[in-house]
């Protein structure tokens, strides 16, 4: 009688612990499921995958969410959703024109510096240069104004103003090395 | 009792490790990859501490006072005066073994650095070359041909890009002849409002004219110059694309090295865009909207950056790109030159014209 209740208490304690440990698990895994429907529910993207799943491959990461089957979520969305997405910052930016030089028809989103870039290209690696094709092209007049207003960084206001027009196709620069 | 408190720490300690474990909620290792910049350290550097103030001192590497010889005693102020030690203000090689009279010695006299490694690099003070004028003089007398002068007076009158009718204008063109020294035309020939249709280009067209009067459409585009390309692997003689634009001005690419030109293409193949401009996404295509996006920051219009740009690339293809007012014909030729980067990656140029 006198040896059976410490075993009972043993037993009691063991249960206590166990359940502590399986709670602390089951919060960790609810931790992380929110985690995960935060961002999809967050960006709308249903297929979108988050920047720390790719293990600091940034092409992968780009070319996952916005290139490959991805991009067709944001293809006719204005480019502020995308931006909104996208977890890693741009550092630098440029445009081209079509036939006419007075109009712009797409924008370049670049996540290495220039020199940085110069430095990848140099070391033949991959420049992460994101194209994005507008639906219609802009009036080059506003974005030399910008250009020149910010000394060509990509600010808050770059971000308003090119984040309201429409995408028409997602690309990235394809290096010849 | 205690126990119970010893499961209650547990508790704590568990829930502690699941929230840490999730504690960073962006992706915040990316870029891994990324070098830091260099350390700056001393006068003219930014103030890393946040505004304490300055101590002043000049071994207070925060300060901007911070001065490495000042505070470690090598500087000026300790000379010391032996004749053998370079950085002494009495380094004598004379008196300390004497002077080798080598010119690659640094220690000697006699040193000197063009001897030794050569004349430094420095940019051609002049850089319109013997071939740039050469080429200029040519590209000028093969338009001043009467033969071709005649046929170019035929050619229809090209708009302002900001006025009517240019909605209506098409690409228009001829091809020059060189048979045993006589020069002679094709007849012109009617393209679409973006662009001519090969015709007539038989071994002996040595050059071609073509107009560009789409609105906003001034200088050469890629498309031209890989078209020259083409020309000139099938016509060993062909040598100068001419570009009537409608901004008055007259265009000649002119090619100064087949081989180089050849290479070009073929390393860059598909740098040509639906559009005739360099194709965004291919590596050649990137650079050249990157010069001609950072030529417009710097002040340059649209027009003149695309066009300056197209020089840069051109430089690659081992072709020359020429201007004259359409009014009275002097081809020159027209370059920028890379000298560096500014402290942002942005290519740094000149302009470098024959004039």
């Amino acid at each position: 009688m006198i040896a059976t209740k410490p075993k009972m208490k043993m037993k009691k304690i063991f249960f206590i612990v166990l359940v502590v440990l399986v709670s602390c698990k089951s919060k960790q895994e609810i931790l992380s499921t929110q985690q995960e429907t935060t961002k999809s529910s967050k960006y709308n993207n249903p297929n979108y995958e988050p920047l720390n799943k790719f293990e600091g491959d940034t092409l992968k990461y780009l070319q996952t969410n916005f290139l490959l089957t991805n991009k067709d979520f944001y293809k006719g969305k204005p480019l502020s959703i995308l931006l909104h997405d996208l977890e890693i910052d741009v550092k630098a930016y440029s445009g081209s024109s079509g036939r006419d030089l007075n109009y712009s028809k797409s924008l370049s989103l670049n996540f290495y510096s220039r020199q940085q870039k110069k430095d990848k290209i140099k070391e033949k690696k991959d420049p992460l240069v994101l194209i994005i094709d507008w639906e219609v092209e802009i009036p080059q007049q506003k974005i030399v104004e910008l250009l020149r207003k910010n000394d060509g960084r990509w600010t808050e206001e770059e971000k308003k103003y090119y984040g309201q027009h429409i995408i028409k196709d997602i690309e990235m620069v394809i290096p010849n090395y | 009792m205690k126990k119970k408190y010893y499961i209650l720490v547990l508790t704590f300690l568990c829930l502690l490790v699941g929230k840490s474990n999730y504690a960073q909620t962006s992706g915040g290792d990316y870029g891994w990859e990324i070098d830091l910049g260099e350390l700056c350290l001393g006068a003219g550097c930014p103030d890393y501490d946040g505004g304490n103030p300055d101590t002043g001192d000049p071994c207070d590497p925060w300060s901007s006072a911070f001065d490495y010889y000042t505070c470690h005693g090598m500087g000026n102020n300790n000379d010391s005066g032996d004749p053998c030690d370079p950085f002494s203000n009495a380094y004598n090689p004379y008196q300390c073994g004497g002077d080798t009279g080598d010119p690659c010695d640094p220690y000697s006299y006699a040193f000197n650095y063009n001897v030794c490694y050569g004349e430094p690099t420095i940019p051609d003070p002049n850089p319109c070359s013997a071939t740039s004028i050469a080429a200029g003089v040519a590209a000028t007398n093969l338009l001043q041909n009467s033969a071709v002068s005649a046929t170019m007076s035929q050619m229809p009158i090209l708009f302002p890009s900001n006025q009517p009718p240019y909605s209506q204008q098409l690409e228009h063109g001829f091809n020059i002849k060189n048979v045993g020294g006589i020069i002679s035309t094709t007849p012109i020939r009617q393209g679409t409002a973006t662009g001519l249709p090969s015709a007539d280009y038989t071994v002996s067209v040595i050059a071609d004219l073509h107009d560009h009067p789409a609105p906003g459409s001034f200088a050469p585009s890629a498309q031209d110059l890989f078209a020259l390309h083409v020309k000139r692997d099938a016509m060993s003689g062909f040598k100068t694309s001419y570009v009537s634009s409608s901004d008055g001005n007259l265009y000649a690419l002119y090619i100064d090295d087949p081989n180089k030109l050849k290479a070009f293409v073929t390393n860059n193949s598909g740098f040509v865009g639906s559009d005739n401009n360099f194709k965004m996404g291919t590596t050649i295509g990137d650079y050249f909207w990157d010069v001609n996006f950072d030529l417009q920051r710097q002040g340059y219009t649209p027009q003149e950056a695309y066009t300056r740009a197209t020089t840069l690339i051109l430089q690659d293809a081992g072709v020359s790109l020429l201007k004259t007012g359409a009014q009275t014909i002097d081809f020159k030729k027209i370059d920028i030159e890379v000298v560096g980067d500014d402290p942002n990656g942005n290519t740094i140029v000149i302009i470098n014209d024959c004039n």
